[in-house]
């Protein structure tokens, strides 16, 4: 840390609440979408373990949206009284957009209590209480869609910042990818959090039933936050293609110079979240009756996977920026000249475009098996739930490393090229204690969903 | 056994193959490589192990149970910044130093990642590749355009930079008009026209 700089200072405040709002946030709007989805899905089939499903996971929701409420009124307090130029202007720019914000708020928030609280009074009414779940998704989303908005302006805010309008202003050059970004990541994050209630669930379950139901319920949380996953790296690259559209400089920090390295640790990240992905496929296939002959393709999908990881891996050098003077030989820390092609994009493309496919290609062959076997749901192996623990802590650690590498690719600015950050804190931190931090922050809200959790669980079974 | 003894190979390729490689087949991967693949080759190692490894009996207790997710959690969650932390690391920004001279403050200027311009131009062996050298600029530029003095083309170059683009790169460079102040362009050119 500069010695100027104390340990605990208002940027890093900043940047626990506002992750931690985040992450409640994605919670609170991922797992509505899939609630209602099972919901439907539990009325259409009668299958009652849907419904289950849903209620369970709802009532986590009801009790995490105050939480998310909490985090976002301190981060807010922190703006307002730390960075009064910056929330002065934004506050200003953007107050019919803060003001429909609020009022979707609170009819979302009340649309929520009526779901929860209606969902045996209505028992007999499923399709209106689907419909108040549709209608909470849709208003979750605009108010998302509403923030995702001030967060791309601050990264690429239109020409003349100034005199831009409050539409310029929102629909600027990122938005719609941060949109399509965080919405499919909000899908995945929330189907891993099932999957881990659900893992606890069956470790601390007595019953055969329950541990069955609890079975099903980590193997359909895990597939949604698969499904979800695949879809993310595209788009990922879409939002990439907008930033570097809009000033190459941006992208070049974030590929080439101080946040390259932060992508090498996003590499390992998504990496361990496939092959995670395909472990518990591995192990899960096993109580299907006729299962274990589709596992030579799993395990040749695992050497794909490993191939392609290792091509998404391999970086161009290893100095830690385009300025760094290596303390060596510059031919030990740099990719040899015939390889260049492994440290490039279209390499990296193809490598985890494989995995993506190949991870697919292994669901489907569950469902084959699913298909022509007979399932023996809780006789699976403990360590598949083990890892339906190990996923979500990867998956919200990797939520919590990429906020601050967005963050940062703006440099020292509020808003780029318009409002320079003249605080202290305006460097970009080195990979490591960025990693600290988002170490911290994963620990903090497991901590707390925890929790919710017991409080939902156990001090409220009825 | 067998896995161990296939990581145990590995490795020691890895690490034996290019002592006998020389410099001139363009594959010789240096010390930070092959560490980097002598990791990746001991997790491969490790899935492969698990792959392999019997059904785990249930556990005797919830405690267990619950202790072991905990522990599976916060070793993953370690184990990311572990490898995070031994990544090559750049220090902490201090103070940019503004310099003495208009030559000095141009450099600043130039290495500055608020206004970036060493992000796609390198000099020397510092900065990006995704647009010309500026190593010996000055001198690259003196006769580019006919008609047009160096400093002349280079202040086009920043303050319209579509007006003219070199040859084989793309037209993407933003207009640094509006980024710079009048003092910093000056600055900034005074930088570049010392690149001889």
């Amino acid at each position: 840390m500069p010695p100027n700089v104390p340990l605990i200072n208002d940027r890093l405040v900043l940047w626990v609440a506002s992750e931690l709002h985040l992450l409640f946030a994605a919670f609170v709007l991922g797992a509505p979408i899939f609630i209602v989805v099972c919901e439907y899905l539990g009325l259409k089939t009668r299958d009652q373990r849907y419904e289950r499903l849903a209620k369970e996971t709802m009532k986590i929701v009801a009790i995490a949206y105050s939480l998310t409420a909490l985090f976002g009124g301190a981060m807010t307090f922190v703006l307002v009284g730390k960075y009064q130029e910056f929330s002065n202007f934004i506050f200003q720019r953007f107050y019919p957009v803060f003001g429909l914000y609020a009022l979707l708020l609170l009819v979302e928030s009340s649309l929520m209590y009526v779901y929860w609280y209606t969902w045996d009074a209505l028992a007999g009414r499923k399709g209106l209480h689907i419909s108040i779940g549709v209608l909470l998704n849709i208003l979750g989303t605009l108010v998302m869609v509403l923030m995702n908005g001030v967060g791309s302006f601050m990264l690429t805010p239109p020409e003349n910042p100034a005199a831009a309008s409050v539409w310029q202003s929102l629909n600027n050059a990122t938005w719609t990818g941060l949109n399509l970004h965080r919405f499919v990541a909000n899908i995945s994050f929330g189907g891993f959090m099932v999957a881990l209630f659900a893992s606890v669930m069956f470790l601390t379950s007595k019953k055969e039933e329950d541990r069955a139901f609890y079975d099903w319920m980590g193997y359909i949380g895990n597939f949604i936050g698969v499904a979800a996953l695949v879809v993310l790296p595209v788009a990922g690259y879409v939002y990439t293609k907008e930033i570097f559209a809009y000033d190459a400089t941006i992208s070049t920090l974030l590929m080439a110079d101080k946040l390259a390295w932060f992508f090498v640790i996003q590499g390992v990240l998504v990496g361990l979240l496939f092959l995670g992905a395909v472990y518990y496929m591995w192990l899960s296939i096993r109580r299907i009756e006729g299962g274990a002959r589709f596992r030579t393709y799993i395990r040749g999908a695992i050497w794909v996977s490993l191939v392609g990881l290792a091509v998404w891996l391999i970086p161009q050098t290893f100095l830690p920026s385009l300025t760094a003077d290596p303390t060596g030989p510059i031919s030990e820390v740099t990719i040899p000249e015939k390889t260049i092609f492994l440290g490039l994009m279209p390499a990296k493309g193809l490598a985890v475009s494989a995995m993506v496919v190949v991870t697919a290609f292994v669901y489907l062959l569950y469902r084959q098996a699913i298909a022509t076997g007979k399932m023996a749901w809780g006789r699976i192996d403990v360590k598949a739930q083990l890892v339906l623990t190990f996923l979500p802590a990867v998956a919200v650690f990797t939520m919590a490393f990429m906020g601050p590498i967005r963050e940062m690719a703006r440099g020292q600015w509020h808003i780029f090229q318009f409002m320079a950050d003249k605080t202290p804190y305006s460097f970009i931190t080195p990979l490591g204690y960025a990693a600290i931090v988002a170490g911290i922050i994963t620990i903090v809200f497991f901590l707390l969903m925890g929790a919710i959790f017991w409080l939902g669980f156990k001090v409220g079974q009825h | 056994m067998r896995i161990f003894i296939t990581v145990i190979a590995v490795i020691a390729a890895i690490w034996v193959v290019p002592v006998f490689l020389s410099d001139d087949t363009g594959l010789k991967f240096g010390v930070s490589y092959r560490v980097l693949f002598t990791l990746f080759v001991m997790f491969a190692g490790f899935l492969f192990y698990l792959l392999g490894a019997p059904e785990s009996k249930p556990f005797k207790s919830t405690a267990r149970a619950v202790g072991s997710a905990g522990l599976v959690f916060v070793a993953s969650i370690g184990a990311i910044v572990l490898l995070a932390n031994l990544s090559p690391q750049f220090a902490f920004e201090g103070q940019a130093s503004t310099g003495a001279s208009s030559e000095d403050r141009g450099k600043a200027a130039f290495f500055d990642p608020g206004v970036g311009c060493f992000l796609c131009h390198v000099v020397e062996t510092s900065g990006g590749t995704r647009g010309p050298d500026l190593t010996h600029v000055a001198t690259v530029v003196e006769t580019r355009r006919q008609g047009m003095s160096a400093r002349d083309y280079l202040k086009e170059s920043l303050v319209n930079p579509g007006a003219y683009v070199v040859p084989t790169f793309d037209n993407i460079m933003p207009p640094f008009g509006d980024r710079l102040s009048p003092e910093q362009l000056e600055d900034t050119l005074a930088y570049l026209m010392s690149l001889r």
